[in-house]
């Protein structure tokens, strides 16, 4: 598979992906809600979801790293989880109340 | 107490107070981070690891503490304006920003000057430094969210919400040296029970947290009243107060 990623890591992978999907969507939609309309929404997008994101992105890596060099990912995946529902819980009224910033 | 917060509230007054308080934070400022980095840097002794190289928290560490702190004013200030609809808490917020990022630059590049000589890095993914990375990029993502809008007023509350989105940035800042084993040195000054460190090195790095913090009061002022005036220019209390 891609990036010579061994077969006994892909089930913390696949789960690591999954989480950060979700929390990603809802990063990006809190961004997305802020630019909506603007003339210059794709640069400023990017400059508010990439450091939003940042951690993310090292948990989900550091999660897949761990699994590979035979330590547990247990710590990396409860982060993501944990990161997961404070998005899924608090994202949908960050993003409202954006959307209605900028569309009111 | 209220009519303080009305009058709080009003851009004139706060030009006014802003004006007046300016001098006061310029002196003590001057007065403590004179104190702190005599002291500081002639008379604490040596680190036995570090020798003269550990001087430089005198700036490194209140300019951490103070971008976090400036941080949370933003953000503090930006939900006054948010959910009161106080104009006077955008103009707080959008004054603090720069001097916020200024501070957290500071932090990252005395930081790693030192990490050079010290750790053999200028710069190392380790969490501490990422959040604090992070947070500089969150400061400049507001800076320029609020002038994207033609609409002043939506620029500014858009940015507010940015700036509270954000905050969940400074626990993880001021936690992360506890919550990762990380290659930057755990709290020393702010914990619980005595802080790791003799107090004639303590004292110096305590003067120059208060002056670093008065600093940023007198620079808030003068920038809030930059501010103030240039939201409220077609005011007629501005013509008064500029005389022409």
């Amino acid at each position: 598979m891609a990036l010579a990623i061994p077969a006994s890591a892909y089930g913390t992978m696949m789960g690591s992906l999954a989480l950060g999907t979700l929390t990603l969507s809802w990063l990006g939609a809190i961004g997305a809600g802020l630019t909506v309309g603007l003339k210059r929404a794709n640069v400023l997008l990017s400059l508010i979801v990439l450091p939003l994101a940042m951690p993310l992105l090292i948990f989900g890596a550091g999660a897949t790293d761990r699994v590979v060099s035979g330590v547990s990912p247990a710590g990396a995946l409860y982060l993501l989880a944990a990161l997961c529902v404070l998005t899924c819980t608090l994202a949908p009224f960050a993003a409202a109340a954006a959307l209605r910033i900028s569309l009111e | 107490m209220w009519t303080w917060f009305h009058k709080l509230a009003s851009p004139p007054y706060v030009y006014r107070t802003a004006a007046a308080l300016t001098p006061w934070f310029l002196t003590l400022a001057t007065v403590a981070i004179a104190c702190g980095l005599i002291d500081g840097l002639a008379f604490a002794p040596r680190d036995y690891q570090q020798g003269d190289a550990f001087r430089i928290i005198y700036v490194h560490v209140p300019s951490g503490w103070l971008s976090m702190f400036a941080y949370t004013c933003m953000a503090v200030a930006g939900a006054v304006g948010l959910i009161w609809r106080i104009k006077v808490g955008h103009a707080v917020a959008a004054a603090v920003a720069p001097i916020g990022a200024s501070f957290t630059a500071a932090a990252l590049l005395t930081g790693s000057l030192w990490g050079r000589p010290m750790w053999g890095t200028y710069w190392a993914w380790d969490p501490r430094l990422t959040s604090e990375l992070i947070l500089l990029f969150l400061y400049v993502g507001v800076m320029s969210l609020r002038p994207a809008f033609d609409d002043p007023g939506r620029g500014d509350r858009a940015a507010a919400l940015l700036a509270i989105v954000g905050v969940v940035n400074v626990p993880i800042i001021h936690y992360s040296v506890v919550w990762w084993n990380s290659l930057h040195q755990a709290a020393t000054v702010a914990k619980i029970g005595k802080p790791d460190m003799p107090g004639s090195m303590l004292w110096p790095l305590l003067s120059m947290f208060l002056g670093f913090m008065l600093f940023f009061g007198a620079v808030l002022c003068i920038r809030l009243r930059g501010e103030v005036l240039n939201r409220e220019r077609h005011a007629a209390w501005v013509r008064e107060a500029i005389g022409s």
